[in-house]
């Protein structure tokens, strides 16, 4: 007895049906697999995130730990030494002349060019002068610092209703600002520098720019995906750590830094 | 091989789409792959020990298929290929669930499984070699015997699925050898041989054409595993990973 065409039909029916059950199944398992997978990855991103947060936020509390005591030498010791050298020189009595009168006062006065220039270095290292006097005081006493060099022409300002944020955050904010203008300092080869601070409802946001020379993208490492200078990465991790973001924009006629911090 | 025997080769190979061939293809192609991956690793000599019974048994059988048709001593040397390619192909698999699966429980199944695989596979060769079973008695064994190993690897296969939802998803399934090696027994295993075991002794010459299109979707899902087995080596890491 030979299968009817119409036996056939529902023979190869049945097989077909039991190949795409089976496809079916096996294309469910990757999908639920890839599903879980995802999930997964997400949960380890949020780890690495978090670990990472914090092993910034440990870095920066021991640098903090650490400028605070270099500042504290600085302001005890070597600011110490030095105005008992200048009260050693103003109290003595010359007696062979002019010119040592001369290099007696000279040696006064870059013995105070000094104790003055520590005085900002130590501030500006101190954490303390932030939480006391805010993120604005501190920026406008390192533009005044920069400023008296007189090699810079800088413009800083301010918009929006000024709110006062964690000084915590002032503080990582203000290492940026430090940052970026250690760096226009270094490398911009500039001379005038825009610094606007903005106070928005939602966050600040905050732009530094210089009329520099710029730097090659790679250095940026946003477009050849290069190694990024470490003070580049340290202004970008700090940015994110904070929850907000940083761009920076670079031709041949300047560079400008954007940062964005929520309150 | 003689003018008649291969022309009934050949017509027996278009009766089956030339998929038999196919079969060899993909066989050959697993040995190569297997061979000049040069990877000293005992799964590795595992699986190119299967694929060179595979190889071997299956092209004897379709020479003296050929050569020897419709003679009872073929089929008796065809259904102990078999019975005899189903022991290694078990007992290949039994070590590669037993590294890739975790449940001790299903371990301990496969572990009866293989015991009583054995011992009926044994009863078996002692019945073609000492008894005067007749050629379709033979095949009828062969089928109780070879339907369920391949039956129980497919259940063996859904349990690596649900281990695979149930474990931590680190690894991409695209290169995961035991994905695609799993994955090709899934389908070699319960695609055809459930049907194997409800089918009468005489289907095979009552009902020629379902017969054929049975024997087709088979040697499509077995040269499906031998190209699963060689992505597996492909994928250039641990065949259990």
């Amino acid at each position: 007895m030979q299968k009817t065409p119409d036996d056939i039909i529902i023979f190869l029916l049945v097989t077909t049906s039991i190949i795409l059950v089976m496809a079916g199944f096996v294309i469910t398992i990757v999908l639920l697999y890839r599903k879980k997978q995802i999930s997964y990855q997400k949960d380890i991103d949020h780890i690495k995130a978090e670990y990472e947060k914090a092993i910034l936020n440990t870095q920066l509390e021991i640098q903090e730990q650490t400028f605070k005591n270099i500042s504290k030498e600085i302001h005890d010791n070597i600011g110490m030494s030095l105005t008992l050298a200048k009260l050693n020189l103003n109290t003595l009595t010359p007696d062979r002349g002019e010119q040592t009168v001369k290099k007696i006062d000279s040696s006064v006065e870059l013995i105070s060019k000094a104790i003055n220039d520590l005085t900002d270095i130590s501030k500006s290292l101190n954490a303390d002068f932030i939480k006391e006097y805010g993120l604005i005081n501190a920026l406008e006493q390192e533009i005044s610092k920069l400023k008296s060099t007189g090699l810079y022409g800088i413009h800083f300002e301010i918009d929006g209703e000024t709110t006062f944020m964690n000084s915590q955050k002032e503080l990582i904010i203000f290492r940026i600002v430090q940052e970026a203008l250690n760096n226009i300092l270094k490398h911009a080869q500039a001379n005038r520098i825009n610094i606007r601070l903005s106070y928005h409802s939602n966050g600040i946001y905050l732009d530094i720019s210089d009329n520099g020379i710029g730097f090659p993208k790679d250095r940026t490492g946003e477009t050849t995906g290069k190694k990024k200078g470490s003070g580049l990465i340290n202004m970008k991790s700090r940015a994110l750590m904070l929850g907000g973001t940083w761009n920076i924009e670079t031709a041949a006629h300047g560079t400008i830094i954007k940062l964005t911090v929520p309150y | 091989m003689n003018h008649d025997a291969l022309e009934r080769l050949i017509k027996e190979s278009r009766q089956f789409l030339f998929t038999d061939f196919f079969v060899i293809a993909c066989q050959l192609l697993a040995i190569v792959v297997i061979v000049r991956c040069r990877r000293r690793d005992k799964m590795v000599y595992y699986f190119l020990s299967y694929c060179c019974a595979g190889f071997l048994l299956f092209l004897s059988g379709r020479i003296r298929f050929a050569l020897y048709t419709g003679k009872e001593s073929t089929t008796r040397y065809l259904e102990t290929g078999n019975v005899i390619f189903a022991l290694i192909e078990y007992a290949v698999f039994y070590y590669y669930f037993k590294t890739v699966l975790r449940a001790k429980l299903i371990k301990a199944f496969m572990l009866i499984a293989m015991i009583v695989l054995v011992a009926v596979s044994s009863l078996f060769l002692f019945s073609v070699f000492f008894s005067n079973a007749t050629g379709s008695r033979i095949m009828q064994l062969s089928d109780l015997i070879i339907s369920p190993e391949l039956i129980f690897l497919g259940i063996l296969c859904l349990c690596y699925y649900l281990e695979l939802l149930r474990k931590r998803p680190s690894t991409n399934l695209s290169t995961s050898p035991s994905f695609w090696i799993v994955t090709g027994l899934f389908f070699y295993t319960l695609v055809i041989p459930p049907f194997f075991l409800i089918i009468s002794d005489d289907f095979e010459i009552q009902h020629r054409t379902v017969f054929d299109i049975l024997a087709v979707l088979h040697y499509i899902s077995f040269a499906f595993l031998f190209l699963a087995i060689t992505k597996a080596i492909l994928c250039r890491k641990p065949l259990t990973t």
